[in-house]
């Protein structure tokens, strides 16, 4: 199992010291995004031993659950969570395991680039002109010297209310 | 409240489980005193209750918990009066006591959250001026809360052994225990190891746990002495002593040690042979274990123990022991000596060795001294006996780590699962691996069902909470109604016994509101006026059956079958239904036969959420009735939740399970089988019945290549006798599965119950065939 995590800078930089104004960072589409590493269990590679059974009556970000060691957990694809075009998954797909609200959840994204540190200074709030439903996903503008990261709402992203209200859609529509 | 460490955490916790227990087993007995006026009863369950509320005193005070160890306290004292007197009793003091350990069992189930008992502080108030009135009624006293007076150690310039562990123990006050008794030489001698003040508290109830053991060994004896060994028995008696003499010396209480050691030095000589056992002896002994048992209470209630109670009952030890039948009563009845020339003899002998000695002049004083102490250095060093010896079978296991244990077992059966499945083994080669891994299978198995043994537990806890369930409701309702149980120790899985709780809460509500007549109206039916609930719990194969019989006026067809045509759940076809059908009904959503809606139950809800409940549990409940003899409802659950025997299907690209007990059968459809209504509904003719069926890729929204019946696959399923269909893609065989939780975001999925890994690592999905039924026999609004 080990060789399915993966050997970035999660690993060496992982000092122990502080987790504070650190940030697993990952491009999707053409942004970088930015979880705060508090939140990240472990990252895992897509392969073809891991298989995603599909969940009936499920959001269609929620592409079912997988098989964690043992564990059930659910996966959602953050391209359809953001409503970016979607991608075949492949060999660099990966799951960043997240614990949110003490659910574990596997967030599928199409690689993971690494770990920033951006200090709380350098953080300005999410865009207000930015009206869309999904600005509610963005925590804040993480600054660096070359770029600047999205950083994620994590307790967003599950969308708790949403799946009870995508159910009762569903079931009031079913009764064919 | 100060930090509370883990550790006290740990201890609250242990103490909430335990007392939650005690009060399970404790209060239905409390709620037969309502009923007895057998004063032996009332004081054997007085006392009960009395300890109850004792061991919670102490425990409460240890882990300062103050509200309860209020409570409690005063709740002692008024039962201390019944102790006294059991003719006082009256059911009238039933429900403050009741209404105590309510409030105690709130403060309980804070505690475990919190760690504290704050909060109660109104009720407890409450409490305790109920208890003090009642009190008051019966001794015209105030009743006068002692325990908020309960002095502060008095902290001398020396340190007595007592001292060191009050001062550790500001909870129990026991100043003047070891004094009286204290000899001058044993006060430097103070126990060395920090007597701890959980010490004192365990020490108090494995005391009271010991003392009940060597009473019931000499009870044994007294009765049956020619025909039991004696030798086990005297033992058993030997060793409770020597346990509680080595937990009294190590923690500084000498009276107690004092005591016990005498009555070990006797009950040796009575197990060499130098000393027989007769009704005398046994009577001595009884009296040491009343007093040590009188000692011990005071103890945990922070009281001293009364040392002329010691100090008598050791002398008559000393002289028992010191007056073997073999010399003195021999000489007398040989008429040499006469019995006051004994007594006085024996007088002399009482005096200890040491004064004899200095008497004599063989000794001096110092030296007496200084060899009594290095008797007591020696008799300390005896190994205190582990209490864990006591009760070496039993060991209280969190149940976070069994569950820990059959989450690794449910691992391994699906490691074993995927291995016995690999495609490598089918080579003709590996005869021999095949042959081990089938061995290992066995093996497991039997681990599996080990582990799963471990959960079982007795279903006496939910059974003895409905006493109070049948007390308070016949109560409310003025109705007479006596429960007996069946079985209580039949065991079952720890969750089915939370999870089944629920479901019979309510069918006991129904059977003393709906089923149990008025006394009145059962006088006139020529029944007693006391109604009857049995509550039986039995083994029968792999399921436990839980019977709830009453023997009130039964269902009515015609009041059932009235309503359910009111409410459109049957047609005008209604009376052709069979009895047992129609009883069926009931458990229908929103059905209610009582006129008046109580608010105990018949708020049309309860019925169903039982069905839905026992359903959750794969189990189904039957019912019987005649109408003016009482009904029988019987809850069916199977025993075991955790790992089941699946059916795997597969419909597109995911894997689904079914528990086989709901497979009837499994076929590949003709067309000619097949007929379509109008409004699309397809129906499968079996033999003589037409069944509907349900394609799961249509009801799931998944896009599969297989939709021409004829091409997939029909499971008959039967669950309630209702039978349908499930159309799927394939079958892929028959196989152990365990019952994994959905992720909590997918608990809501409809008609799924949970999921499994299988053989391949993937994770499967199960179906639940109950929830499935409802969608073929609901009808459709539309088309």
């Amino acid at each position: 199992m080990a060789d399915e995590l993966l050997e970035t800078p999660l690993s060496s930089e992982e000092e122990e010291d502080t987790q504070d104004g650190k940030f697993l960072t990952f491009p999707l589409g053409d942004s970088l995004y930015g979880i705060e590493i508090r939140y990240v269990l472990e990252v895992v590679i897509r392969s073809s031993k891991i298989q995603i059974t599909q969940v009936p009556h499920m959001p269609p970000y929620t592409k079912g659950v997988i098989n964690l060691r043992g564990k059930v957990i659910p996966v959602i694809d953050l391209r359809t969570r953001f409503q970016i075009a979607d991608r075949e998954y492949d060999d660099r797909t990966c799951f960043v395991v997240v614990n949110i609200q003490g659910m574990t959840t596997g967030l599928i994204v199409d690689t993971v680039a690494g770990v920033a540190t951006i200090a709380t200074r350098a953080i300005d709030p999410p865009p207000q002109l930015d009206t869309s439903a999904q600005s509610r996903f963005i925590a804040g503008m993480g600054k660096t010297a070359k770029t600047v990261y999205i950083l994620l709402n994590v307790n967003e992203l599950l969308g708790k209310d949403e799946i009870k209200e995508f159910q009762q859609l569903e079931s009031s529509s079913a009764g064919h | 409240m100060t930090q509370i460490s883990e550790d006290q955490q740990d201890q609250i916790l242990e103490f909430v489980s335990e007392i939650t227990e005690m009060l399970d087993s404790v209060e239905p007995t409390l709620i037969n005193l309502g009923s007895t006026d057998d004063s032996e009863e009332i004081k054997s369950t007085v006392n009960d209750i009395f300890r109850l509320f004792h061991s919670m005193k102490g425990g409460a005070g240890f882990l300062q918990l103050s509200t309860i160890e209020k409570i409690t306290h005063s709740a002692e004292n008024l039962l201390q009066h019944f102790r006294k007197d059991p003719t006082t009793w009256h059911s009238d003091y039933l429900e403050v006591l009741m209404n105590s350990c309510d409030v105690i069992r709130q403060m309980l189930e804070q505690a475990k959250e919190e760690f504290h008992d704050t909060g109660f502080e109104e009720e407890a108030t409450d409490l305790i001026a109920q208890l003090a009135k009642k009190l008051k009624l019966l001794t015209g006293d105030s009743g006068a809360d002692s325990m908020s007076a309960a002095p502060k150690p008095n902290v001398e310039p020396a340190p007595t052994p007592a001292e060191v562990v009050a001062e550790a123990s500001p909870l129990f006050d026991l100043p003047d225990l070891t004094a009286p008794a204290a000899e001058p030489e044993k006060k430097e001698e103070t126990p060395q190891a920090p007597a701890s003040t959980k010490g004192l508290g365990s020490f108090v109830s494995s005391a009271e746990e010991l003392l009940e053991t060597a009473e019931g060994a000499i009870l044994v004896l007294e009765r049956l002495g020619g025909e039991v060994d004696n030798q086990e028995y005297l033992h058993s008696i030997l060793r409770s002593f020597h346990t509680i003499k080595g937990n009294a010396g190590f923690l500084g209480l000498a009276l107690i040690e004092r005591l016990s050691h005498k009555a070990e030095t006797v009950l040796e000589e009575m197990k060499e042979g130098k000393l027989t056992l007769d009704e005398q002896s046994t009577q001595v002994i009884l009296e040491v274990i009343d007093v040590l048992r009188e000692g011990t209470v005071a103890l945990a209630q922070g009281l001293q123990c009364d040392a002329t109670r010691f100090e008598e009952t050791e002398t008559k030890l000393i002289a028992f022991s010191a007056n073997p039948t073999l010399l003195g009563n021999i000489m007398v009845e040989m008429g040499t000596v006469k019995p006051d020339d004994v007594e006085e003899a024996l007088d002399q002998q009482k005096s200890s060795l040491g004064n004899i000695l200095v008497k004599m002049g063989k000794a001096n004083p110092q030296d007496v001294e200084k060899a009594l102490e290095t008797q007591n250095t020696r008799q300390k060093k005896t190994p205190a006996a582990k209490p864990s010896s006591i009760k070496a079978q039993d060991i209280r296991v969190g149940l976070d780590k069994l569950d820990k244990l059959i989450d690794l077992v449910g691992e391994l059966v699906i490691s074993e699962t995927m291995i016995a499945h690999h495609p490598a083994l089918e080579s003709n080669e590996l005869e021999d691996l095949r042959n081990m891994i089938r061995q290992l299978d066995r093996y497991i198995r039997e681990l599996q069902e080990t582990a799963m043994s471990m959960r079982m537990v007795p279903v006496s806890s939910v059974f003895q909470k409905m006493v109070r369930v049948v007390h308070d409701t016949s109560k409310k309702l003025g109705k007479q109604v006596d429960l007996k149980m069946v079985g209580e120790k039949t065991e079952v899985d720890k969750t089915l016994v939370e999870q089944v709780a629920d479901p019979l809460l309510h069918l006991i509500r129904n059977a003393v509101d709906h089923g149990v007549e008025m006394p009145g109206d059962r006088k006139a039916a020529g029944k007693s006026s006391n109604g009857t609930i049995r509550l039986e719990a039995q083994h029968v194969g792999n399921e436990v059956w839980i019977i709830i019989d009453d023997d009130g006026k039964g269902l009515s067809r015609d009041v059932i079958l009235g309503k359910a045509k009111e409410k459109g759940m049957v047609g005008d076809d209604g009376e052709s239904l069979a009895d047992e059908d129609v009883w069926k009904l009931i458990l229908e959503p929103g059905f209610s036969t009582k006129e008046a809606v109580t608010d105990l139950s018949g708020r049309g809800v309860g019925m169903d959420v039982v069905k839905q409940n026992i359903e959750k549990l794969r189990g189904s409940i039957s019912i019987e009735s005649k109408l003016g003899s009482g009904s029988i409802f019987t809850l069916k659950i199977p025993l075991t939740l955790t790992i089941i025997d699946g059916l795997l299907i597969r419909v597109a690209n995911t894997s689904y399970a079914l528990p086989t007990t709901t497979i009837k059968e499994t076929l590949q459809p003709q067309d000619s089988q097949v007929t379509k209504t109008m409004d699309g509904t397809e129906m499968l003719r079996l033999r003589e019945k037409m069944l509907p069926i349900l394609r799961l890729h249509t009801l799931y929204h998944l896009d599969t290549k297989i939709t021409e019946l004829s091409k997939g696959m029909i499971l008959v399923i039967e669950q309630s006798d209702q039978m349908f269909c499930i159309f799927v893609d394939s079958v892929l065989g028959q196989q152990q599965i365990v019952v994994k939780g959905l992720p909590q975001a997918m608990v809501n999925v409809p008609h799924l119950s949970g999921c499994t890994i299988l053989g391949n690592g993937q994770v499967g999905l199960i179906l639940d065939a109950s929830s499935l039924s409802k969608i073929t026999t609901q009808p459709r609004a539309r088309g």
